[in-house]
């Protein structure tokens, strides 16, 4: 009996202490010395294969042969038409006329074949794909297309895309609940549809059409639109992508099985598992045990300070300067008159270091930026200034415009990880250096949109991703938009419209470039840095690694899987 | 007692009622709404979408009409919808409630297991260093937050020996299986245990280091019974009365679950539904939440204030 107390309590002591000394383990060798990790595993008593394995032949084979496991953000199960991550769903069960191209160079063909512009892009004629079955035997029709068309704009259904179709004929008269049918989109014959817009928009098909995912009418039409949210569709849809989904557990996965009858092949992986992180240290320890496979925009991507922890793992590829196609700035009310002297946010740029703060805090990552858009060919940098680290220059500045240095000015923060908290704060100090009295504030991301709508916005580190078309930044610095928290240039608007007015790039440069000028001069933002976004990815997955090798970019709600089928594991 | 239990009843709707109107009020100043929190400055939202939805949701309304809404259809039995997923919201509880149910089983069992194994030991041992080893564990125990010890649990047991998987509820692309399932609750649920371990032992300690100095113990050793009998039969089973209380208190976690190991552990429990309204302010949900769990605290005292007059007959309500 004695005895047995003895060992018990040993037992029990030991384990206690091996889990208070971890801790202490991790902060010491993590940041300074990642490539001592592995080598700290003691090998001698893992009974996993893992631990022995040399590094040539990387444990292949942490996860389920033919099953490509993939992490997902809460709340996208809901249903592809209402969050912006659905679309990660949406590549996987269901499928648009038209995909995004992964190499980011315009789009391919999907359910349309091909598609014709008419005019200078005053209406679409999109030629459908003939012989695509529906995960449920039913034949893919122009009648999808129809229905599909119509209840994205739905104001019933409350789409988050729906402001995509804001330029097809009808598009108004749905809206204002008049019809439920989107006059403009019409069926010429089973396999063909013609969209006729409003406008002129060469780059309908490009910059529109991929968000649009098709939707079975067969089964959906018969529901009130009012009814679609929290349909039992959304928990096994019908769809035509690379996978049937087979399995949707709320807050915890979503599964699908390949779809032999794919039209472009049947994938070669066996299953697709999503499963669902609430938390992003959680799917970062997941990924790291080689539970998942790889990650996605939405989860933040791997914070720049473990970048090299996790580039000591033998089974990852990761690609530690991913460019997201991210202009970050602090986001200014331009409405409080304290803002309005451009003198002032001028300061703002003169006094923030933003070379020395992405060399140190930021360990390298990202790029200072003087202007808005990311992509170089919608900027002439010669044009613009680049406002070099002044702070004397900063303060005379203040001083001209009468700054009151004893207001205290509100800086809000939503991001969470360390490198986001270390950078603000180092920006808010630097701020007061000159004498904007800065203090941060971390904010969740309801009451951050709360502060915009009621005005009591100051300053917010922000960031808006525009890794598709520079035309997107319309909605951060267009007249009126939200975003645009009362910055107005009318000049700048009537650039946003020439550069819609075509589909060829060499056309569209100027006014971007133009823009880009007006942007560095107004200062609706203060500009930082184009962000990056470390992402990692199991190479047991072949084709996953490879294909954003080949990606410039990654693009925010555009997760480009359109290779997927030909993925398989090793 | 009839009576009593039906005027106890009686007085918990008012009571109800008035923790609904609280949380209703603090959810809704909250900064921002349902609508706000599920857009996303990297996708900007017109205006007028905003507004639109915000009407669907009746999210313009002044509050009291807010809450008459929804009570409204409490009375007539529905929890209402999600404004997030438009889920109905009992349908949401009730199946999030298994996970929740065996996380928090699986954990009080440990605690119960190993607080009254431990507690015991330390009261028999009075003053040894086995008592001493567990007192210094029993503290650290009740200081150690129990999200820094999932976290420490990982770090130990999932990502360097890697006997346990880090996070969720099965292996992702596998069929269900109960081995599987039992390997992803065991750090979830010791994390959780350690606290409760901790105060089941020291309660047990105490209780039995009490029993242990009465003159029927002492009689027991004097007519020769083996001290393994004496302990399991006249000790223990005295000493466990005041221990079951403080477990009886404990079974609300139960329903109630973990807010933060449950969205350490990526587990899918009713914690994580909680938590996860609150960000996205689904006041529905949090409110489905919250009544769901005031009625099992209301529930269990009225139901210890029973137990009290069946176990000790000198208690009478009239």
């Amino acid at each position: 009996m004695n005895k047995l107390y003895k060992v018990l309590s040993f037992v029990l002591l030991a384990v206690f202490l091996l889990s208070a000394c971890a801790p202490a383990a991790t902060a010491t060798t993590a940041p300074e010395q990642p490539t001592a990790e592995p080598t700290a595993v003691p090998a001698t008593e893992a009974p996993a294969p893992e631990a022995t394995a040399v590094p040539e032949q990387p444990a292949a084979s942490t996860g389920p042969a033919g099953v490509l496991r993939l992490p997902l953000r809460p709340g996208v199960t809901v249903g592809s038409l209402w969050t912006a991550a659905g679309r990660h769903l949406d590549e996987a069960f269901l499928s648009g006329l038209v995909a995004v191209k992964w190499t980011a160079d315009g789009v391919q063909p999907m359910l349309a074949e091909s598609w014709e512009m008419e005019g200078e892009g005053t209406a679409f004629i999109f030629k459908l794909r003939q012989g695509v079955k529906w995960s449920d035997g039913e034949s893919f029709t122009a009648d999808d297309v129809l229905y599909t068309f119509s209840i994205y704009a739905n104001p019933k259904v409350g789409a988050i895309h729906a402001g995509k179709l804001a330029d097809v004929v009808g598009y108004a008269d749905v809206k204002d609940g008049k019809t439920e049918t989107l006059a403009g989109v019409t069926k010429v014959d089973d396999y063909t549809v013609r969209v006729e817009l409003s406008t002129k928009s060469p780059l309908f098909v490009e910059l529109k059409v991929p968000f649009i995912s098709i939707l079975p009418a067969h089964i959906l039409a018969s529901i009130p639109a009012d009814q679609l949210k929290g349909n039992d569709y959304w928990n096994k849809v019908v769809g035509t992508g690379p996978f049937v989904m087979t399995n949707m557990v709320q807050d915890q996965l979503v599964e699908g099985a390949a779809n032999p009858n794919y039209f472009e092949g049947q994938p070669k992986l066996e299953k697709i598992v999503f499963q669902v992180y609430a938390d992003s240290n959680t799917m970062l320890a997941a990924l790291e045990a080689g539970e998942i496979d790889g990650m996605l925009y939405q989860g933040g991507g791997i914070p720049v300070d473990q970048v090299s922890r996790f580039e000591a793992l033998p089974n990852l590829k990761v690609f530690g300067n991913m460019d997201a196609g991210l202009p970050t700035f602090l986001l200014v009310n331009l409405k409080k008159d304290y803002f309005q002297d451009v003198r002032v946010r001028q300061a703002m740029m003169y006094a923030i270091d933003r070379k020395t703060i992405i060399e140190t805090v930021k360990l390298g990552t990202g790029s200072v930026s003087n202007t808005m858009f990311p992509g170089a060919w919608a900027r002439n940098d010669a044009d613009l200034t680049d406002y070099q680290y002044d702070p004397e220059k900063a303060k005379a500045l203040l001083a001209e415009a009468g700054w009151d240095s004893t207001r205290q000015i509100d800086l809000q923060r939503y991001y969470t990880d360390q490198v986001n908290k270390d950078t603000v704060d180092a920006i808010a100090s630097m701020l007061q250096e000159v004498g904007i009295n800065a203090v941060v504030r971390e904010v969740k991301s309801a009451e951050f949109q709360a502060s915009v709508d009621d005005g009591s916005l100051e300053l917010a580190y922000a960031a808006n991703g525009q890794g598709l078309d520079p035309s997107l930044g319309f909605l951060v610095t267009g007249c009126g938009q939200r975003l645009a928290v009362g910055y107005c240039n009318e000049q700048v608007d009537a650039l946003y419209a020439q550069g819609q007015a075509s589909a060829d790039r060499a056309v569209r440069a100027p006014a971007y470039q133009e823009i880009s000028k007006l942007l560095n001069a107004d200062l609706p933002k203060v500009w930082l840095w184009w962000e990056v976004r470390p992402v990692a990815f199991d190479t047991r997955i072949v084709g996953l690694a490879e294909h954003y090798t080949e990606q410039p970019l990654l693009m925010f709600d555009i997760p480009v899987y359109n290779e997927i089928h030909l993925w398989y594991t090793k | 007692m009839l009576a009593y239990f039906i005027r106890r009843l009686l007085i918990n709707i008012p009571l109800l009622v008035g923790i609904t109107i609280i949380v209703f009020v603090l959810a809704s100043l909250m900064p921002g709404d349902a609508v706000l929190a599920m857009i996303s400055s990297d996708t900007p939202v017109t205006d007028d979408m905003i507004k639109m939805r915000q009407g669907e949701l009746g999210l313009d309304l002044p509050l009291h009409e807010q809450y008459l809404r929804w009570m409204g259809n409490i009375i007539q039995g529905n929890l209402g919808y999600s404004f997030v997923s438009a889920e109905s919201v009992s349908k949401m509880i009730v199946s999030r409630i298994p996970a929740t149910l065996e996380l928090m089983g699986v954990s009080l069992s440990i605690s119960i297991i190993l607080g009254l194994t431990l507690g015991t030991i330390s009261a028999l041992k009075q003053y040894s260093w086995m008592d001493y080893g567990f007192t210094v564990f029993g503290f650290i125990g009740i200081s150690i937050p129990d999200f820094f010890l999932g976290m420490v649990l990982v770090f130990v047991f999932a990502l360097k020996l890697k006997w346990f998987p880090t996070s969720g509820f099965i292996t992702a692309g596998e069929e269900f299986s109960l081995a599987d399932n039992l390997r992803h609750v065991f750090l979830p649920a010791l994390a959780l245990a350690l606290v409760r371990t901790a105060v089941f032992m020291r309660y047990t300690r105490a209780s039995v280091l009490e029993v242990l100095g009465n003159d029927y113990v002492r009689t027991a050793r004097a007519k020769g019974l083996l001290q393994n009998v004496i302990i399991l039969r006249h000790v223990m089973r005295n000493a466990l009365i005041p221990v079951i209380t403080i477990i009886g208190v404990n079974l609300g976690v139960l329903f109630a679950g973990s807010v933060i190991i449950e969205t350490i552990f990526q587990w899918p429990g009713i914690g994580m539904m909680f938590i996860n309204a609150v960000t996205g302010r689904d006041s529905p949900v949090i409110m489905g939440y919250v009544l769901l769990t005031s009625m099992i605290v209301l529930a269990s005292n009225l139901l210890t204030d029973l137990a009290y007059s069946l176990v000790d007959p000198r208690i009478r309500y009239e």
